[in-house]
Parts: C-alpha cells; sequence; structure tokens
C-alpha cells in the first residue's frame, strides 16, 4: 500500500487516482470531523469538497513535517470555520443514523445516542474538537495542538473542562 | 488532591484513549496504583471516553456524490513527459495542466525510490 506521502506527491504532479486514494482513506474523517465542528450535513459535505480541492491545488505545500493526517485535519478544520462563517442552513445531523433490528433495543440505543450526541453539540466549538479528535481519532495531545495551533496545555485545559461537563451531564 | 495528582489528571482522557507515549503512560500507570481517587476518576473518564466515541462512531459517511463534485472540480491533463535513465537511476520531467494552472515539475528516481525535485507554475 502506498504512503500517504508518496499520494500527495503524485497529488502535487497532477495524478486525481493518488487523490482518488487518499479521498478513500480520508473522506470520512474529513468529514465526520467537519460535521462535529459544523453540526450539518450539508456544510459537512461542503468542508470535505473544499478540503480535498484545496489539497489538490496546496499538495505542494505539505513539507511532511506533521503527519499527513494531521496537515489535512487541519485544513478541514479552517474550511469547517469558513463554513460555519458563510453559511447559516442546512439540515441538522440526524438523531440516530443507523437501524437496529430490536425496536426496544433500537429505542435505548438511540436514545443514549442521541444524548451523548447532545452533550458533545453543547460543549463549546473549541473543547468540542478536542474531544473529537481525542475519543474518535485517537490523536495525541500534541498532535492535536499542531492541528488546532495552540500550545499543548492549552489542548489539556480545554480537555479537562469538556471532560468534566460531560461527566456531570452524562454520568 | 496533589498538584501532582492533577497535573496526572489532565492526561488522563489521553490514556483512556490510548494515545499518550509510552514513558508518560508507565509514571501515570505508576500513579494510578497508589492513587485511589484518581483511579476513580480514571474510571469516570473512561466511561465518558467510551460513550463518546460509540456515539461518534455512528456518524454517517459523505454522500457518494461528493466525491464526483470534487473529481468534477479538479480535472487535470498531462501534457508532456520526459524519462531519462532507469527504474533505479533517473530523472523525469513532466508538464500538466491543473485547472488554470500549468504546473512544470521534475523527479529523481534512486534505488527505486522518487524523490521530487520541483514542481513550479509554468
Amino acid at each position: 500500500m502506498a504512503a500517504d506521502s508518496d499520494l500527495v506527491e503524485r497529488v502535487a504532479r497532477g495524478e486525481k487516482d493518488a487523490l482518488s486514494e487518499l479521498y478513500r482513506r480520508y473522506g470520512g474523517r474529513v468529514f465526520r470531523f467537519a460535521l462535529s465542528l459544523t453540526g450539518r450535513l450539508e456544510l459537512a459535505e461542503e468542508v470535505v469538497q473544499e478540503t480535498f480541492v484545496s489539497l489538490w491545488k496546496g499538495a505542494r505545500g505539505y513539507e511532511g513535517r506533521a503527519q499527513f493526517s494531521t496537515w489535512l485535519l487541519g485544513i478541514a478544520r479552517n474550511q469547517s470555520f469558513a463554513a460555519l462563517r458563510g453559511e447559516d442552513k442546512g439540515a441538522r445531523l440526524p438523531s440516530c443514523p443507523l437501524e437496529l433490528p430490536d425496536p426496544q433495543e433500537a429505542m435505548e440505543a438511540e436514545a443514549c445516542t442521541t444524548r451523548v450526541r447532545r452533550a458533545v453539540e453543547e460543549l463549546p466549538t473549541q473543547q468540542r474538537e478536542v474531544v473529537f479528535l481525542a475519543f474518535y481519532e485517537g490523536l495525541p495531545y500534541q498532535e492535536i495542538a499542531g492541528i488546532i495551533g495552540v500550545p499543548e496545555g492549552t489542548v489539556k485545559s480545554r480537555m479537562y473542562h469538556a471532560k468534566r461537563r460531560l461527566a456531570e451531564v452524562l454520568l | 488532591m496533589t498538584e501532582r495528582c492533577e497535573l496526572f489528571r489532565e492526561l488522563l482522557p489521553w490514556h483512556a484513549a490510548r494515545s499518550l507515549e509510552p514513558e508518560e503512560e508507565s509514571r501515570l500507570e505508576a500513579h494510578l496504583e497508589e492513587c485511589a481517587q484518581c483511579r476513580a476518576e480514571m474510571g469516570q473518564t473512561l466511561q465518558v471516553a467510551g460513550a463518546v466515541r460509540g456515539a461518534l462512531s455512528e456518524l454517517p459517511g459523505p454522500g457518494t456524490e461528493v466525491w464526483q463534485r470534487i473529481s468534477s472540480r479538479i480535472q487535470a491533463q498531462p501534457l508532456a513527459r520526459v524519462d531519462v535513465g532507469t527504474f533505479m537511476l533517473g530523472i523525469s520531467l513532466w508538464l500538466v495542466v491543473r485547472g488554470r494552472q500549468v504546473l512544470l515539475g521534475g523527479d529523481l528516481r534512486l534505488l527505486g525510490r522518487k524523490y521530487q525535485l520541483f514542481a513550479e507554475e509554468a
């Protein structure tokens, strides 16, 4: 399997297949990150589109100092905030997109999922993105600091407050 | 709670997400063995992390038309390519049109690996 950095080099040369492969690897992650930041499906899809078009145009700007995923999520973050500044409409995130076989089980799972998602959505954006990147993406705080562009201590502090708030609401 | 506890508690979410570096992880685990309060906090953190991860993992992916939209915006046309040398040692020069840009670039092939020398707007 080709390394991400090799694919980015190929994208810089204008090879569409390489961008397609990077989209296959990271499109879903970019979309879910954008969705967690914007809370709107249409905006999240717009962010995915703009992020990969930016990658296509700016692949030469990737210097390989950070992991590719860090760099890409940084672009997605900027695009998400740009999209939020420019839009105030679109379908809200559905409360539960999965269908479970047992209706009772489905109702309980949906109630739980909805409650957790709502708690996350109600966090300030600065805390929400740290929660997403740490708990969903599983990124270390050093890498999150790189994506957001703040000191590591700030990342830890935002998470500390977010976790305390989530524990109050959920436990 | 001691000052030491406060420092370790900031790391608990990353311990729950298993993304701490090994050395930091060892120090935290040693502290958790001797501090019941921080162990309790760790339990709470694991519950929160699990609930959030579970809820977020059910988020949908992008629609299939998203890639089609991207694809239609990035059509790139190769104009010319010159390869000199072999797969183990050689140089390539290429020219592509991407949107309104024309890019000229060069690669060095060395021992089977490719290194981009430059890629500039022509």
